[in-house]
This record gives structure tokens, sequence and C-alpha cells, in this order.
């Protein structure tokens, strides 16, 4: 059982403060959905958790015990797949699998449901939708105890997003998983723990009609 | 053991560091190695970051920082330039 514990998480970009001295906890067995307007901070929430952006202040724990943000990357913590693909698109599938992963868990991913069919196409010439899923099965099957995703959902077809919403949901049972989506009705069927980032600050939610209360919805959603 | 996937960086820096440093050549055969680990590959490192940026994440999910992977590719490249600028030097 892992816990990754952040208090006093803020930043400011100019003169705006987009996230006003937030806190957020997540352990293993946990999904974390995490909901906001464009440009409320989400993305930039994660990165600041992954270290690729630096925080005004922060304060990290890890089972209890603190951690420096810059450490998250080198100790291997956590795994995020970023908003924009990541995969050197000049690669085949089946190239790229092995740079990841050696043996069993090289396996692991070609029999994964939909990987034998894409194997010998390059990275940059599959579908937005294979491409998420590829990225999210080579990303969620590393073993860091802690895995972030930046709109798993976006642009993914039905019968992808049922396979990420399985995969997730294996996945939970041995890692704390924060994820952030528009989507809000695939996160919500996946979450255990839901926040809502608004004006800098993170609003506990527990279902969509608090989304809706808190104008994030329009409120006729809630009506039907 | 260098992991495979850090090889792929280090051709695509020295794909834009190759040329950069030919370049130098042209005014000393003997500059190309030191180029090598010190202008071409600095220009690699910014093409690397104007064309692949996102690409980062590859490998900072498994546990490579920038300025690991860059010290990575300059020792690498350090290797071959210390025969060449001996070889040269001949």
């Amino acid at each position: 059982m892992n816990t990754l514990k952040v208090t006093e998480l803020s930043k400011t970009f100019a003169s705006k403060r987009v996230l006003d001295y937030i806190a957020l906890e997540c352990s293993t067995g946990d999904v974390l959905g995490i909901f906001g307007s464009n440009g409320c901070g989400k993305s930039t929430l994660l990165k600041i958790l992954f270290g690729t952006i630096k925080a005004d202040t922060i304060r990290m724990e890890f089972n209890g015990k603190p951690i420096a943000v810059k450490d998250v990357i080198p100790q291997q913590t956590i795994s995020y797949l970023p908003q924009d693909p990541f995969l050197p698109k000049g690669l085949k599938v089946r190239d790229v699998i092995p740079l990841y992963y050696k043996g069993d868990l090289q396996d692991k991913i070609f029999y994964a449901p939909g990987i034998s069919k894409m194997a010998a196409t390059q990275v940059g010439k599959l579908s937005m939708g294979e491409l998420r899923y590829l990225e999210l099965l080579l990303v969620g099957n590393l073993s860091h105890p802690f895995l972030m995703l930046d709109e798993p959902f976006s642009m993914v077809e039905p019968l992808y997003k049922e396979k990420i919403r399985e995969f997730l949901t294996q996945l939970s049972a041995t890692k704390g998983i924060i994820v952030t989506d528009h989507y809000y009705k695939d996160v919500l069927s996946i979450s255990n723990k839901n926040l809502l980032v608004k004006n800098g600050r993170m609003v506990t939610i527990t279902n969509q009609n608090e989304l809706a209360a808190l104008g994030y919805l329009p409120a006729a959603k809630t009506v039907l | 053991m260098i992991p495979k996937a850090f090889w792929n960086y280090f051709l695509t820096i020295n794909l834009f560091n190759f040329p950069a440093s030919a370049l130098v050549a042209i005014s000393g055969l003997q500059w190309f190695p030191i180029s090598f680990c010190t202008f071409g590959l600095g220009m690699g490192l910014l093409a690397y970051h104007t064309f692949y940026k996102q690409q980062y994440y590859f490998y900072y999910n498994l546990g490579y920082t920038r300025t690991r992977l860059a010290v990575m590719v300059f020792i690498c490249n350090l290797v071959i330039a210390i025969p060449l600028i001996i070889l040269l030097s001949l």
C-alpha cells in the first residue's frame, strides 16, 4: 500500500494564481478523478507532480516521507501519460515495445487486446485511439506505484474507451491512479474519489450533479 | 548496461550533431571530434528540444531526466571522439 500526499501546492502564471495552496492524497487502490474547465490548471497540476513544471510552493510525501519533486522521475515514483503523443513516430509498434520492456513484460504488451494487429504499423500512422491505447499500456504497465493520466479518453473511439476503462480498473488494484479528462462519464465510471479545480482551489465532488452545481457542466445535464 | 531506449535518443541527437560538426570540420578536420562533444552536441540538444520536445516524456517515464540523458550522450560522444582526436594528431 503506497500513499502520495501533496499539500501547499501553488502556482502562478504572470499575475494569475492558477493553483492556490491545494492539497490531494492518493493511495494504492484509488482512482482519483480531477475535473475542471480548460485552462484551470489540471495539466499544470499533473506536470508539477511529475516534476516537469516548477511549483511556487509544494510539499510532497511518499509513504509518509518527504520527497522532492525533482526526485519523482529518477526514483520512478509516478508514471505519466501526457496530453500529447510522446512516442517516437518513426518507429514501428513492435520496435517501441522492447524499448520499454524486456521478457515476460514485453509479451504482456504484445498479447494485450488489439496490439498484435498494429504491431507492424509505424507509431506515426496509428489512429489517435490506437496510439492513446498503446501509450497507456506502455506507461500503465511500468512498475511505478502511481500513474497519472492527462486526458486518456480524448479522441478515443468507444471500443478503445472500453478497453482503457477495463485496463485502469485492473491497474487500480496495484497502483494509485490520478486521471483528468473532460469525458467525465468515463472518469466517473472508474473513479472512487473526485475533485474539481475551480478558481485555483480543489472541491471534492461525489457525482455528476455536483459537477453541474459547481458550474462545470450545463445545468440541463442534471435534469436528464 | 545501457538500455535500448537510450540509443534511440543518442542516435537522434547525433543525427543533428553530425552535420553541424561536419560543417565545423571545414575549417580543419581536427575540429570534428571536438565539435562532436561540444558545439555539435549543443546543436543536437537544441534541435531535439525544438523538434522532439514531447518525446522527452518517453524517457522521463523510464527514469531519465534531461540532464542525465545529455550527460550520457556527452560521455558516449567523448568515447568516440578521444580515439579520433588521437588518430588525427598522429
